[in-house]
């Protein structure tokens, strides 16, 4: 009798561990199916637009920098933090860089990266040292950025040299943002700084415990997603050919948004993959083109990333650990 | 006159998982006597009061009080029918007010239409406070600027005002003065001139015998006595709280006290939170047990000996010249550390089995800093085997495990990076015999292989079952040392434990 109960039991077990594993197989794989529906849906309302060769261009230069954006701050999203900050780093680093384009190009580049890993490493040490949380944190030295941007932009807008266009070119783009993907791939899967950051998203004094210096991480991750975003900053002002004090404005959200598509969870952890920056940027660019090519104006597209990002929170949160979304 | 039973426990069973807490326990509270609840750590005094007082339920037995069937739902139903508990561990809330502290829960006596009449509720509390004879607390400060000592007075407090018939005190004394103990010990003999009865639980051996009628005893979730005032003598509770044989091959069975002069971990005059300038030394080779009561700081000596918490004043030195501040300075001396609270602070429960046991030995696994993924499952597979964690693979999260198999997924973790010192604290809590021999066995082989073990632990038989020595901690101070081939009995340490 007792013994019929525990067979019970152990096969009400084992399937609840299949079940598990199925939801967790069809959690994994909606991203992919999210990607494949929404580039059907918005190649036929475009009535094949999509797709077409000089579109393709378009989308490479938009998922450019959101790839980019996305492969610094998935580091941080594995430990469970945000960085809310990295529009207003866009912003200032694209003013600076283009004062410095004025020197030389190569100094633009590197005013552009210094300068945004000097903010993150200002957001590091304020979440890590002073224990402010990662929201508040980043929220609050958005705003600095940008104003210190806002000042140094006084005359409407900062103007590129005519030699540095040679930059707006796809290839260089596609190719940095390939090299960019192996690099911060191998990173987060194959070395022990991706593991360690998953590790903080899993349980903080745990991984204090393990031997992880997790103030250091904390800090090195928020000074590489400013870098990113210090670098995409220069590519914005490569692109637009100038900097003016709206430069970067709603990037932080667009990366955010698409890491969240990839599938990333918001409490960082275990299902942190670094894929998700992969199709998570491609999902973004499919859906921010495929939105301006299909006619809708502006203010819906607001509406609609709105209600994608509070449903895909709500979807991708690990509910394991905490009761309530930070 | 005859004596009037006033609560009955029948039969009463309670297991948590695997652990049998209560075992069959009966007995009879008569009214207006102190029935003392006494028993080792473990032995289940804390359970059955937590049953009375609604807390828990038991899985088998009944209940009855004043003659009635008594099966309380939870703590404010045994509230309401007059049994009332003050718990062992802080139960006041620190940011409210005295009086909010005194009524909570039932703020509804004082609200008209959803708001709460402060000024009523504070002289509501003024009174329950002088019925409890307490005058230095004014009901309208925030509980957070009391010591204490005063906290617990409000929560004797509480009690009293729901005018309890029977009132269960477990473990208050400790965190009272001489005066306060005094103030309960009055209450408690008023309560049961009234006609009530209180169960008094407590270490303390005196204090029980001078203050009960009658003393039930606990070992190992079975009672083994009730004896009568005129029956009690210290010797004989003694014998009946830990008379048992330690049995010998469940436990180390040599009686030698055999390990190298070199010290390689030492704690030098800790002064930090309870401890008072502690000094350790921990030999290679040696089985180092740390004793005491809960509160003596026994387990913050292991977080400071690891480095998770820098000490007020000493330092901890490993191989006479390294010092240890960090955990990851005591990682690279191979030095692990398992702690007592296993889901928050030695596992990443969400992650793999793999992670687990990777994650402190990534320099053992990465060539050239990268890691394959063969790499990580081979190295945490064979770990895993090595101490037969039960898993379908080592992919599975460690949430899936049970209490023991996730205890050796922390073992794996530190064999598997080479670690020459554990410092365990608590490394059997919680999980079954079996697995329990297991790490005794590992224990025993980790000693052989020249490797040194500083086991924290509150059980004593599991203490003398496997240490060289024992160092006692009392009130934050050593208070006594043991070693295997001199005095080694339960007796002579409680002694000094208490």
């Amino acid at each position: 009798m007792n013994e019929k109960i525990l067979t019970l039991k152990e096969n009400n077990l084992k399937q609840k561990e299949n079940s598990d594993e199925r939801k967790q197989m069809l959690l994994t794989s909606v991203p992919v199916i999210v990607l494949v529906l929404m580039v059907i849906f918005f190649e036929i309302v475009s009535e094949g637009r999509l797709l077409s060769l000089r579109n393709i261009d378009a989308l490479f230069n938009s998922m450019f920098s959101i790839a980019l954006g996305a492969s610094g701050v998935a580091f941080l999203m594995a430990q469970g933090s945000l960085d809310f900050s990295m529009g207003g780093i866009v912003g200032l680093t694209a003013a600076l860089s283009g004062f410095a384009a004025g020197v030389s190009p190569v100094l633009s580049v590197v005013v552009g990266i210094i300068t945004g890993g000097l903010c993150g490493l200002l957001n590091g040490i304020i979440h890590a040292k002073f224990k402010v949380s990662a929201i508040i944190t980043t929220l609050s030295t958005a705003f600095i950025f940008r104003g210190i941007q806002g000042t140094l932009i006084t005359q409407g807008a900062v103007s590129l040299p005519g030699s540095m266009m040679f930059l707006e070119d796809t290839t260089i783009k596609v190719t940095l943002m390939m090299a960019v993907f192996i690099v911060c791939g191998i990173f987060y899967t194959k070395t022990k700084t991706g593991k360690f950051c998953k590790a903080i998203g899993a349980g903080e004094e745990a991984s204090h415990q393990s031997g992880i210096k997790v103030t250091k991480y904390k800090i090195g991750c928020f000074v590489l997603s400013g870098a990113m975003a210090g670098l995409v900053g220069f590519f914005y002002l490569v692109r637009a050919a100038s900097a003016s004090a709206n430069t970067g404005s709603g990037f932080e959200f667009d990366v955010l948004l698409a890491m969240l598509l990839g599938g990333m969870p918001i409490s960082g952890g275990s299902g942190a993959r670094f894929r998700s920056v992969i199709i998570g940027s491609l999902i973004m660019t499919v859906l921010s083109n495929g939105m301006i090519l299909w006619g809708l104006d502006s203010v819906l597209q607001q509406f609609i990333r709105g209600i994608i990002f509070l449903v895909s929170v709500s979807i991708s949160f690990d509910r394991r650990n905490i009761t309530t979304i930070v | 006159m005859e004596k009037k039973v006033l609560l009955e426990v029948n039969h009463i069973f309670k297991s948590f998982g695997i652990t049998k807490a209560l075992k069959d326990v009966s007995f009879k509270v008569y009214g207006g006597e102190v029935r003392g609840l006494i028993g080792e750590n473990g032995s289940g005094k804390s359970t059955v009061s937590s049953i009375i007082s609604g807390i828990q339920k038991a899985d088998q037995g009944d209940m009855v009080y004043e003659g009635k069937a008594y099966q309380p739902e939870n703590i404010l139903d045994a509230n309401s029918q007059h049994i009332c508990m003050i718990v062992q561990e802080q139960s006041t809330v620190a940011t409210i007010s005295v009086a909010a502290n005194i009524f909570i829960g039932k703020e509804d006596m004082f609200s008209k239409a959803g708001v709460v009449d402060s000024r009523k509720m504070e002289a509501e509390a003024r009174k329950a406070l002088e019925e409890v004879q307490i005058k230095h607390i004014q009901p309208g400060t925030l509980t957070k600027y009391l010591s204490f000592e005063d906290r617990k007075l409000i929560e004797i407090a509480r009690a009293f005002y729901m005018k309890p018939k029977i009132l269960i005190v477990d473990e208050t004394t400790t965190a009272l003065s001489r005066q306060g103990r005094e103030l309960l010990y009055s209450l408690m003999e008023r309560l049961c001139k009234e006609g009530g009865s209180v169960l008094f639980i407590s270490h303390d051996i005196e204090e029980v015998m001078a203050k009960s009628n009658a003393v039930t005893v606990l070992k190992d979730g079975v009672m083994t006595a009730t004896l009568e005032k005129s029956e009690f003598s210290e010797d004989k509770i003694r014998n009946l709280m830990v008379g048992r044989e330690i049995s010998s091959d469940y436990y180390r069975v040599d009686k030698e006290c055999k390990y190298e002069n070199k010290v390689v971990l030492k704690a030098e005059n800790i002064t930090h939170g309870m401890l008072k300038d502690v000094t350790v030394e921990l030999h290679k080779g040696e089985i180092l047990g740390i004793g005491g009561l809960t509160e003596c700081g026994m387990h913050d000596l292991g977080k400071l000996m690891f480095g998770v918490m820098k000490p007020e004043r000493g330092k901890v030195v490993f191989n006479g010249s390294i010092p240890v501040t960090t955990p990851s300075i005591a990682i690279k001396n191979h030095i692990g550390y398992m702690s007592k609270n296993r889901d928050t602070e030695a596992l990443l429960t969400t992650l793999s089995i793999q992670d687990n046991i990777c994650v402190s030995g990534y320099q053992e696994i990465s060539q050239k800093g990268i890691i394959t993924a063969r790499a990580e499952r081979e190295f945490s597979g064979k770990w895993a085997n090595e101490i037969n964690v039960k898993m379908s693979s080592v992919k599975a999260s460690v949430n899936s495990l049970s209490g023991g198999n996730k205890q050796k997924v922390v073992v794996a973790k530190w064999l598997a990076n080479g670690t020459e010192i554990f410092i365990m604290d608590c490394p059997t809590r919680g999980i079954d015999v079996g697995v329990k021999a297991a790490i005794y066995r590992l224990m025993e082989r980790l000693k052989a292989e020249g490797k040194s073990i500083l086991m924290i632990s509150e059980e004593l038989t599991e203490l003398l079952g496997m240490s060289d020595r024992i160092i006692i901690l009392k009130d934050g101070r050593t208070a006594g040392e043991f070693r295997r081939d001199e005095v080694f009995t339960e007796q002579k340490i409680i002694e000094v434990m208490i």
